[in-house]
């Protein structure tokens, strides 16, 4: 029996040759596939597992703090600390500490926005004209921000620079009541013209907008030597101009925040706060009574983006006349000089990295007596800070949409035309904003009685300053809200946006109102928060109850972090439910679960900005929760069906060979049964030479198996590889059972006569090959069902294969852990396609590689009467084209179903996918027709005819 | 004077064994064939007459020798050239080879399918059935047919685009004494009709006495020209 076998590959060598490389490819593909699943799996789980647990497990914030977008979604936004007023009490806190199983109950109560200006100098000598006797030079300062998108002009600084000499009255020699003047020019010939008029006292009712650019202008004059200021300095081509940042300020427990975030160790100057540290009393000298210094630690980098140009004109002689006729009308000189055109001379850019720097030396040390920066309000007193709400958020689509929000700028205070440069404001905030509900807190200073010196009784005192980026964030992938250390920005949402971004981030800015929150800039401990929020500390304008401080319940925020290992297991997962559940019992608070969470893009629509900026449309980092379980769900279901999917449409693919290679046999078989052999000795012998082919297959797949597994970087494991082994041999045993019991039981007679011509189906009137070619499918109809089944299973596999992909990916996309998932992911889902799609070729190929084989007479036919090679080819590919297109409906067809039973619903993307499968399902058949049409103009075409 | 259709000279045919040694199945053949002939190329079994059959068909290429048919030299044609010069002449099969899910009409208009024709292959197709005496069968299919029916409807394909040569390569070695008798009737009438010059390889001296002239291979050498034998 073996024997015969033997002979039978070996007369048979290229039908052997193909079976046994079907059987191979197949088996190949199924253990390479379901280890590359596996693998897939376990490395999603791996990841999942590696970034599970994010700084903090539990974020506890006041209910009406949570946007509606938050709970449709299971979002956590973020980027609003700024907004925040509080709403959580010191003892809903407290509460949260002292429950069992809670390690960390980190608070955040954001206090307001504190500015700080620094001086920064420009000395324009280099650009004056040392030939011109007097001459203007206007220094135009522009503030740079929303990565260069937006050029805020500032007022105008202009410099009256003369060889004469120059006198301004000493203020020392100022008489009571007497208003100071501007300086006179004493010209050689003994004239004496009074130059650079000085602006009049402002009162209140004088505040204009603090970013009136016109308000903000300023004349500077310098005369030759000799020339003297009012203070009795020389004067000097130098202007200052100032540089203020608002600082974001917030309070933190020492201890929460040393356990959650680390804050202790990203300590880069000074020391950090002692536990509980409260402010110091101190008293100063004379003073009626004490003040309170707040220990705070301050930021070493700026989190604000900002630039300043600095543009140097020189003006026209016109200049110079305006100068000589307005002695006294400051503003109105500013004015008409603003108007002058003028030569550009030089330019010059600052970062805000450096003036930042030295604002934070300057809290760290401050200095009472830096005499040329007396006009800056940079003394330690807390005197007022400024609150703003949150953005003005409205639902757009699927995101959110910022609305412009107008605010009255003259809350923020020193808005008068002063004519020097001292304006403690920035001017970003003249920008859009989309944050309303600003408002100023004025200290009301100790008791006093009538005739005391009033002044403030909080301070600032500085211990150190930290590193933001030291602090522990946890992995990126599942990043929660760290508003009190990080902004990491926002990139562009749509690809208008992100042209217009650049591909750089749009970051937070000095505009407190614009469409990002800086993040905490300086920070105190919770021990201060009664000497701000306490009864009688501050005054708030304007008076409305919602902008209040809220001295009943001042934290913003509360992180929890439970004690030990919180794992991706049951167990820890019902222990931080548990707890969150006590939570909210306990406080009455929103609670949100972050384990298990993962940032992900939320798109806000951001209105334009006045100075360039387009709108925008910004992916915010928000946070959502849940990730993790969904994902290592979609994993599972993922991995089993992929599994399943690749043994059905291998196993298909070895079915249609062995069927195909037994039915070629039937002939032989007919012969031998004539000759006597019985039923059970036929059956025997296709078994023996299936299992050995089988075998053969089994062994080459595993051998092949191997070097592509380390190729594609797949852990194989032995006995996965053995096993395609047994596979290989059941598989074709069990394939071709059918068609070896059909054909050893059959007619001896019958299985004589030829295949092809057993049955006919009648086709009128073909009139060109297209006809003839849809003859031909009908007159085997169950090979070509075979065919089209086999391409279906495939077309169905790819459809149901790439719907779950895609499900998968729709599942867990748009999150940090999910992209990197994904990105785990895309070699098994792209290595599973291409197997599919290879047995959908290789099935196709096979029952075509058979038709030409068995109806080769035929085709030698038809090449004798003269049909050209395209002609024959036409025939084949015609054949293959409605094999696809019938395989393909149904593939599809089925795979639509069995996609929208997985997905819950037929998707459009679905309905596409299911399109897509069925134009592979045509392309993969025409591919197949490759080998057929090589196979016929290689048959020997008078042997064929002579032969029959 | 009657032209020289096809020309032979030298032909000779190789084929490889299995086992690797070599069968010259025509073996430095020459003949000439005069047109609107009547040509038997007789001889035993493996003689060698089918394959110098299909050299003249080229539908096996020349190891040696040239062939000429109708001015073409049948051993230097193209992939292309081969196609159309196979439609210049017509080939009739022992086994008739008709396909199975076309009509009989349907049958003889095949060989013009993947074409454009300047005629309704059809009407033509139909014309040629009542030549050979079927117009009553157009439409059947050829499992309805009998052998010399079915051996009738290949005739006319054969026909279909007016060959000048007709091959036929044991015609009627699938029939009966008397259904054969009757094809080569049709065969011959044919020559008479349409001036188409008939090349038959066969064994059966009966088909062979009727024929013009009677070459007769062995081992694939042509070993004479004779006249047929009387029947």
């Amino acid at each position: 029996m073996l024997r015969i076998a033997l002979a039978q590959w070996r007369v048979r060598a290229r039908r052997s040759t193909a079976l046994l490389s079907i059987i191979a490819i197949a088996v190949t593909g199924f253990t390479l596939l379901t280890s590359a699943a596996v693998t897939a799996r376990l490395d999603t789980v791996g990841t999942v597992r590696a970034n599970f647990r994010p700084a903090y497990d539990i974020l506890v914030r006041p209910d009406a703090e949570v946007l509606p977008l938050e709970r449709e979604r299971d979002l956590v936004q973020s980027g609003q600390l700024a907004g925040m007023r509080g709403g959580i009490s010191v003892e809903d806190w407290q509460a949260i500490q002292s429950l069992d199983d809670v390690a960390v109950a980190a608070p955040v109560a954001v206090i307001g926005y504190i500015m700080r200006t620094v001086p920064i100098r420009i000395d324009v000598g280099d650009q004056l004209d040392p030939d011109a006797r007097q001459q203007v030079l206007r220094v135009q300062p522009t503030w740079v921000t929303d990565a260069g998108l937006s050029h805020i002009p500032d007022g105008p600084a202009f410099v009256y620079a003369t060889s004469n000499v120059l006198r301004a009255k000493p203020f020392t020699e100022l008489r009571r009541g007497e208003r100071a003047v501007g300086p006179t020019e004493n010209y050689p010939d003994g004239t004496r013209r009074p130059v650079c008029p000085l602006v009049p006292f402002i009162g209140e009712s004088d505040l204009v907008d603090p970013t009136d650019a016109s308000a903000r202008s300023s004349l500077t004059c310098t005369g030759g030597p000799g020339s003297l200021t009012a203070m009795g300095d020389p004067t000097t081509p130098t202007l200052t101009f100032a540089w203020t940042v608002p600082f974001l300020m917030a309070a933190v427990d020492p201890v929460q925040e040393a356990a959650l975030a680390g804050l202790d160790g990203a300590i880069s100057t000074g020391r950090y706060f002692n536990p509980a540290e409260a402010p110091a009393e101190r008293r100063l000298a004379g003073m009626p009574y004490p003040y309170a210094a707040l220990p705070i630690l301050i930021a070493d980098r700026p989190q604000v983006d900002a630039r300043l140009d600095i543009d140097v004109l020189r003006l026209d002689g016109g200049a110079v006349d305006l100068i000589r006729r307005n002695p006294t009308d400051s503003r109105g000189l500013r004015a008409a000089l603003a108007t002058r055109t003028g030569t550009p001379v030089a330019t010059r850019s600052i970062a805000v990295e450096a003036p930042y720097r030295e604002m934070v030396r300057e809290m760290l040390d401050p200095s009472p007596d830096r005499r040329s920066d007396g006009a800056y309000p940079n003394s330690m007193w807390l005197e007022q800070f400024w609150t703003v709400g949150p953005a003005e958020l409205t639902p757009d689509g699927s995101g959110l949409r910022a609305e412009r929000t107008p605010t009255d700028r003259k809350s923020w205070g020193l808005g008068g035309d002063s004519g020097d440069v001292a304006h403690s404001v920035p001017m970003e905030l003249a920008d859009t904003g989309v944050r309303g509900g600003l408002a100023v807190h004025r200290n009301l200073g100790g008791p006093h009685a009538i005739g005391d010196i009033a002044m403030p009784d909080v301070t600032l005192d500085a211990v150190g300053t930290f590193d933001p980026t030291r602090v522990t964030l946890g992995s990126p992938l599942s990043a929660v809200p760290m508003d009190t250390y990080f902004n990491p920005g926002a990139r562009g949402a749509d690809e208008p946006s992100r042209q217009a971004l650049g591909g750089r981030l749009l970051e937070p800015n000095a505009n407190v109102t614009g469409l990002l929150g800086q993040p905490p800039l300086v920070l105190t401990t919770m021990a201060a928060l009664p000497q701000i929020f306490g009864a009688g500390q501050y005054n708030t304008a304007p008076a409305y109850p919602e902008l209040q401080l809220d001295e009943e319940a001042p934290i913003s925020m509360v992180r929890v972090r439970l004690p030990g290992e919180v794992g991706m297991d049951a167990l820890s997962r019902e222990r931080v439910r548990l707890v969150a559940e006590r939570i909210a019992d306990v406080t009455g608070l929103r609670v949100d679960i972050t384990l298990g969470s993962s940032p992900t893009p939320v798109t806000v629509h951001n209105p334009a900005g006045e100075f360039g900026r387009p709108a925008l449309a910004l992916g915010q980092p928000w946070v959502r929760k849940g990730v993790a379980a969904v994902l290592v769900q979609a994993a599972d279901r993922k991995s089993v069906l992929l599994s399943v999917l690749v043994l059905a449409v291998c196993a298909v693919a070895i079915l249609n060979a062995t069927a195909a290679a037994t039915r070629a046999r039937r002939t032989e078989l007919a012969v031998l049964a004539c000759l006597g052999w019985t039923r059970r000795k036929l059956l025997r012998l296709l078994c023996t030479e299936l299992a050995g082919i089988g075998l053969a297959a089994g062994v080459t797949g595993t051998l092949v198996t191997v070097p592509i597994a380390l190729a594609f970087d797949l852990a194989v494991s032995w006995p996965r590889a053995l096993l395609a082994i047994p596979i290989a041999v059941v598989l074709a045993l069990l394939a071709g059972a059918a068609p070896a019991w059909r054909a050893s039981r059959s007619d001896p007679g019958a299985l004589l006569r030829p295949a092809v011509a057993a049955r006919a189906a009648r086709l009128h009137r073909p009139r060109r090959v297209v006809g003839l070619a849809l003859a031909n499918v009908a007159r085997a109809p169950g090979r070509t069902v075979l065919g089209a089944l086999s391409l279906a299973i495939g077309i169905t596999a790819l459809t149901v294969l790439l719907s779950i992909t895609f499900a998968f990916r729709g599942a867990v996309a748009g999150t940090l852990l999910g992209e990197a998932v994904v990105l785990q992911a895309r070699t098994v889902d792209y290595l599973a396609v291409a197997v599919t799609i290879a047995l959908g070729v290789v099935s196709v190929a096979d029952v075509l590689y058979l038709n030409v084989s068995e109806r080769a007479a035929e085709f030698a036919l038809l090449a004798a009467v003269g049909w050209p090679d395209a002609a024959l080819a036409r025939l084949v590919f015609v054949e293959a084209v409605v094999m696809g297109a019938v395989g393909g409906a149904v593939g599809a067809g089925a795979g639509l179903g069995a996609a929208a039973l997985f997905a819950g619903g037929a998707t459009g993307m679905i309905g596409l996918i299911a399109g897509a499968a069925f134009t592979v399902s045509v392309g993969v058949s025409i591919l197949g027709v490759v080998v057929p049409v090589v196979l016929l103009r290689r048959l020997p075409t008078a042997q064929l005819l002579a032969q029959e | 004077m009657t032209e020289r259709i096809v020309r032979a000279v030298a032909a000779r045919k190789v084929f490889r064994l299995p086992d690797g040694g070599r069968f010259s199945a025509v073996d430095g053949v020459s003949l000439d064939i005069e047109e609107s002939a009547t040509v038997a190329l007789t001889g035993s079994s493996g003689a060698g007459k089918s394959t110098l059959l299909h050299l003249f068909g080229a539908l096996e290429r020349l190891d040696g020798g040239t062939i000429e048919v109708a001015g073409h030299d049948v051993g230097n044609l193209s992939r292309r050239g081969l196609a159309a010069y196979r439609r210049s002449v017509g080939f009739v099969f022992q086994r008739f080879h008709l396909l199975s899910a076309l009509t009989a009409v349907d049958n003889v208009a095949a060989p013009v399918l993947p074409f454009r024709t300047g005629y309704d292959p059809r009407a033509r197709a139909r014309e040629l059935l009542e030549l050979v005496g079927l117009a009553d069968r157009a439409d059947a299919l050829p499992s309805r047919l009998s052998g010399g029916q079915q051996q009738r409807v290949a005739i006319a394909r054969a026909l279909i685009n007016r060959p000048r040569l007709l091959l036929a390569d044991e015609p009627t070695g699938n029939l009966d004494s008397r259904t054969s008798a009757s094809i080569m009737d049709l065969l011959l009438r044919l020559r008479d009709e349409c001036h188409t010059t008939v090349v038959i390889a066969t064994h059966d001296p009966i088909i062979a006495a009727r024929c013009d002239v009677v070459h007769r291979l062995c081992d694939g050498q042509l070993e004479r020209a004779e006249p047929p034998s009387p029947s």
